[in-house]
């Protein structure tokens, strides 16, 4: 460790120190070699972003350099021109390294100011007791410069999504008397924002790179890194395929090129065409819906249809599948096959054929202690006879599902849990269809799931619809609502502002008319 | 050591007839991960090796006390009560409820049997039904408490606990009590099949139905789902408060029949008859839940159990006074608890 000489290189005058350096950085995991030979460099100020497609390597890469994981001998890796022991969560902090989770990772019953002052220390009155009044206003003052209007004594619980990504933001980059942060790493960061709390965000993040803090940011979302980006570091199978600023890019698809690595997989299958004129009768019928969010809002589906929910967050968008399916309180009538539906009984839903993907995975859908084998078949376990399970039949079952779509690794007998997001996604979407449902309904499908991963689930969405069921689909992402419905709801204010069919839909109408209301 | 490589080709065989069968020509090769998966198994059967190198060392050190017919037969009757019990905790666990109450539920019906047995004059069958009808009883409350108003299963056993403690320690009023059995009751629990103490047998058949319960039927599954994810269990459909019902149920009447066997065998109930049997059995499925598969099972459970159990009847035979087993119990769930704490690093 030569911790002399990296100081005085940090104080050397005329020379850019790099936030932090890279060089060799592997891991490997028993035999497989996760992250190999990883070269990375990222300026003060910089943002740069990191894509790679589920199992690239990315997540790994992060963990590494937080210290969760630790890096093999041979890699290297310097903050501001001190050595980064490797492993060490601690000196990792130490050294001003901050990392913002997907889920944010905050104490949803404390206060904000509690969440962020146990990062950052509490001010204390001079008895030793907190001094609550100067510890709420410095928290205060934090969240006003960072451009949240947040009150600082609410229980994180009571804000919105964008609102605790905010918090974990004010967190990570709070002055502390023993570090100032010099890198910060945002994991999916917009996974759960819509396009105005996500343009907030990167406002946010520009103060912070214009103090010369470096940002990583870990993103599906290629139009927002061609967007806010500085350069982008793509990662393949573990090894860096590209580094590159994000202008000497023409186009996303390039980047999903050398993502996947093939020519031409970009998802432009056209939808399923709308259901014959002489309408058939709807398999699924609403009406007068209301929740905490939505009012009054009709639907009928008739099967073979894709229909969309668009809006922003806060819109009601969030709350339709899950009302629908019963598994969210809910005022209103739902009726499947013409029979009527009891309020917040998802049994029930079930066996009268309906089907629901939950958004939040982790909490919602995932068995992650159970096989693969356990979470495909968990709604419909095949038996031998009445009583007697047929293990064998799930195990041919879940096969199947994982050759048509390509869950990797193809083994029935894997922990759920050990799965990347994308291969997660792909199961829970085969434990719907394995129950055949008339009705699919589905919840943000692809949220932080990888681009390939992401065509897979579409298509086979798309053939569901085709043999006979009517989906619903309640998406932030638009580009998906457009790839795959027939016709796309657009919710504001908890009520339909919009209704579009057919050559109605694109991506730019729909952007404006979630957006309208805000803009 | 045998079964330990049998088990180990099994799980390959299978892994190869799958992959064999069901993998599409020109498929990338079987992930890496698989041989690590090999090597890094052992640890899931190191349970048999430990009971057999227990064996061994007492046999070395006291060959004519600990390889005996009856050091043999003993240990298995000491044992039997704690497996059955051990397979209605696992089934509980697997469904997410955490049960302290059993132990003094298995006492309560105890001295249930054998108060009734000397003091009245109604058929012994009858006094057995009533015994496991109250365990039941209390093991409704406890369901309705923790399905209904969704109270920590944790508290609401423990509460359980002491008020099953209170109702055995009113009825014995402080005293031993001694029951009044005919002979075809006192055979029931103390008579052997072969070298086998019956209520082992019975033990076993409820270790095997247990086992076929939870590993081959969709309800047990249906619990291991609940018992992993509350929520994705109730929007997949399965009723979670009925099948937490059910495992609360059962664990309540197999204490229940756990305590009419006993008081057959032991002949005589005090209020601390039951209690005793707490830690033992948390701690054999805790340390069987680190083996043979990654979560609560009832082979691992049964196996812990009787690996404590030897142990503990070896430490005895060596001259241990009685805090060894209490003491040995702790240790043995904290190693357990340790030992699936770091393999769950490891696999980092």
């Amino acid at each position: 460790m030569s911790d002399a000489d990296g100081d005085r290189s940090r104080l050397g005058v005329g020379t850019v120190e790099p936030a932090v350096r890279l060089s060799s950085f592997s891991k490997t995991f028993g035999t497989a070699r996760v992250l190999a030979d990883v070269d990375l460099e990222i300026a003060p100020g910089e943002l740069r972003a990191l894509i790679g497609h589920n199992g690239s390597g990315k997540s790994t890469l992060v963990k590494c350099l937080s210290g969760f994981y630790r890096a093999d001998a041979g890699s290297s890796a310097t903050v501001g021109g001190t050595v980064l022991p490797l492993g060490d969560t601690n000196a990792a902090d130490r050294l001003g390294l901050r990392f913002i989770h997907q889920d944010a990772g905050l104490l949803a019953g404390l206060s904000v100011t509690d969440n962020i002052a146990l990062g950052t220390g509490y001010a204390r009155s001079r008895d030793g007791r907190i001094d609550w009044r100067a510890t709420r206003r410095r928290t205060q003052r934090l969240l006003d410069e960072l451009g949240y209007e947040i009150d600082a004594r609410r229980p994180v619980r009571e804000l919105s999504r964008a609102q605790q990504t905010g918090v974990a933001i004010a967190r990570a980059v709070a002055p502390r008397p023993d570090s100032a942060p010099s890198l910060v790493v945002l994991d999916e960061p917009t996974a759960n924002l819509d396009k105005g709390e996500a343009d907030h965000l990167f406002a946010v993040l520009d103060r912070l790179l214009a103090r010369g803090v470096a940002a990583l940011l870990v993103s599906h979302h290629l139009e927002e890194v061609m967007e806010h980006a500085r350069t982008v570091t793509i990662l393949r199978d573990g090894r860096v395929v590209r580094s590159a600023p994000v202008a000497t890019f023409s186009s996303t698809d390039e980047l999903v090129e050398l993502m996947v690595g093939v020519v031409g997989l970009a998802d432009t299958a056209k939808p399923v065409e709308a259901a014959s004129a002489a309408g058939p009768a709807p398999v699924l019928t609403v009406r007068g819906l209301g929740t905490r969010l939505v009012q009054d809002l009709d639907l009928d589906l008739v099967p073979g249809e894709i229909v969309g929910i668009a809006g922003i967050s806060g819109s009601g968008r969030e709350d339709v599948a899950a009302a629908v399916f019963g598994g969210r309180p809910r005022a209103g009538e739902v009726t499947v096959h013409g029979r009527r539906l009891a309020e917040s009984r998802p049994g029930r839903a079930v066996r009268s054929g309906m089907a629901l993907l939950p958004a939040q995975r982790h909490e919602h859908a995932l068995f992650a202690h159970l096989s693969v084998a356990e979470n495909v078949t968990a709604s419909q376990l095949p038996t031998r006879g009445r009583v007697v399970m047929d293990a064998r039949q799930q195990r041919r079952v879940t096969m199947e599902w994982i050759n048509k779509l390509s869950i990797r690794p193809a083994d029935p007998t894997v922990p759920i849990g050990q799965l990347s997001g994308g291969n997660q996604q792909k199961a829970l979407l085969a434990r719907c269809l394995q129950t055949s449902p008339s009705v699919l309904v589905l919840d943000e499908p692809t949220q932080g799931v990888d681009v390939a991963s992401a065509v897979e689930l579409h298509d086979q969405i798309r053939r569901t619809a085709h043999a006979g069921a009517a989906v619903l689909v309640a998406s932030s992402d638009n580009d998906e609502l457009v790839r795959l419905c027939t016709r796309i709801l657009v919710l504001r204010d908890g009520k339909v502002a919009a209704h579009l069919r057919g050559s109605q839909i694109n991506r730019d109408h729909l952007d404006v008319l979630t957006l309208r209301e805000s803009a | 050591m045998i079964r330990e490589k049998s088990l180990e080709s099994n799980v390959r065989t299978t892994a190869e007839e799958t992959s064999k069968a069901d993998r599409p020509a020109g498929a990338e090769r079987r992930a890496p991960r698989s041989m690590w998966q090999r090597a890094g198994s052992l640890d899931r059967y190191v349970i048999v090796l430990v009971w057999v190198a227990i064996v061994i060392y007492f046999g070395i050190e006291r060959p004519h006390v600990f390889l005996t017919e009856l050091t043999f037969k003993t240990t298995l009757a000491d044992n039997a009560a704690t497996c059955a019990l051990a397979v209605g905790v696992t089934i509980a666990l697997a469904a997410g409820v955490i049960d302290l109450s059993f132990a003094a539920m298995a006492g309560l019906s105890m001295v249930i049997v054998t108060k009734l047995s000397a003091t009245s004059h109604l058929n012994i069958a009858l006094i057995a039904l009533i015994a496991v009808a109250a365990c039941a009883a209390l093991g409704a409350v406890t369901s309705l408490l923790v399905t209904w108003l969704k109270v920590n299963s944790l508290v609401a056993t423990l509460g359980m606990m002491s008020v099953a403690i209170g109702l055995t320690e009113k009825i014995t009023a402080g005293m031993t009590l001694t029951g009044r059995f005919s002979g075809s009751f006192t055979d029931f629990g103390q008579a052997y099949w072969g070298p086998f103490p019956r209520p082992f047998v019975y033990a076993m058949a409820l270790a095997v139905l247990g086992y076929l319960v939870l590993e081959h039927t969709p309800f047990g599954r249906r619990l291991l789902a609940v018992g992993d994810n509350v929520q994705a269990a109730r929007l997949i459909g399965i009723r979670v408060g009925a099948h937490q019902t059910a495992a609360i149920l059962t664990v309540a009447a197999i204490a229940g029949l756990v305590g009419v066997t006993l008081a057959s065998t032991v002949g005589q109930a005090t209020d601390t008859s039951g209690t005793g049997y707490l830690l033992p059995v948390v701690a054999g499925v805790f340390l069987g839940s680190t083996q043979f598969k990654n979560r609560v099972n009832v082979v691992g459970s049964v196996v812990a159990v009787l690996t404590i159990g030897t142990g503990i009847k070896g430490l005895q035979l060596m001259g241990a006074t009685p805090w060894v087993s209490d003491f040995f119990d702790g240790a043995v769930l904290l190693a357990a608890v340790a030992f699936g704490a770091i393999r769950t690093r490891s696999a980092r």
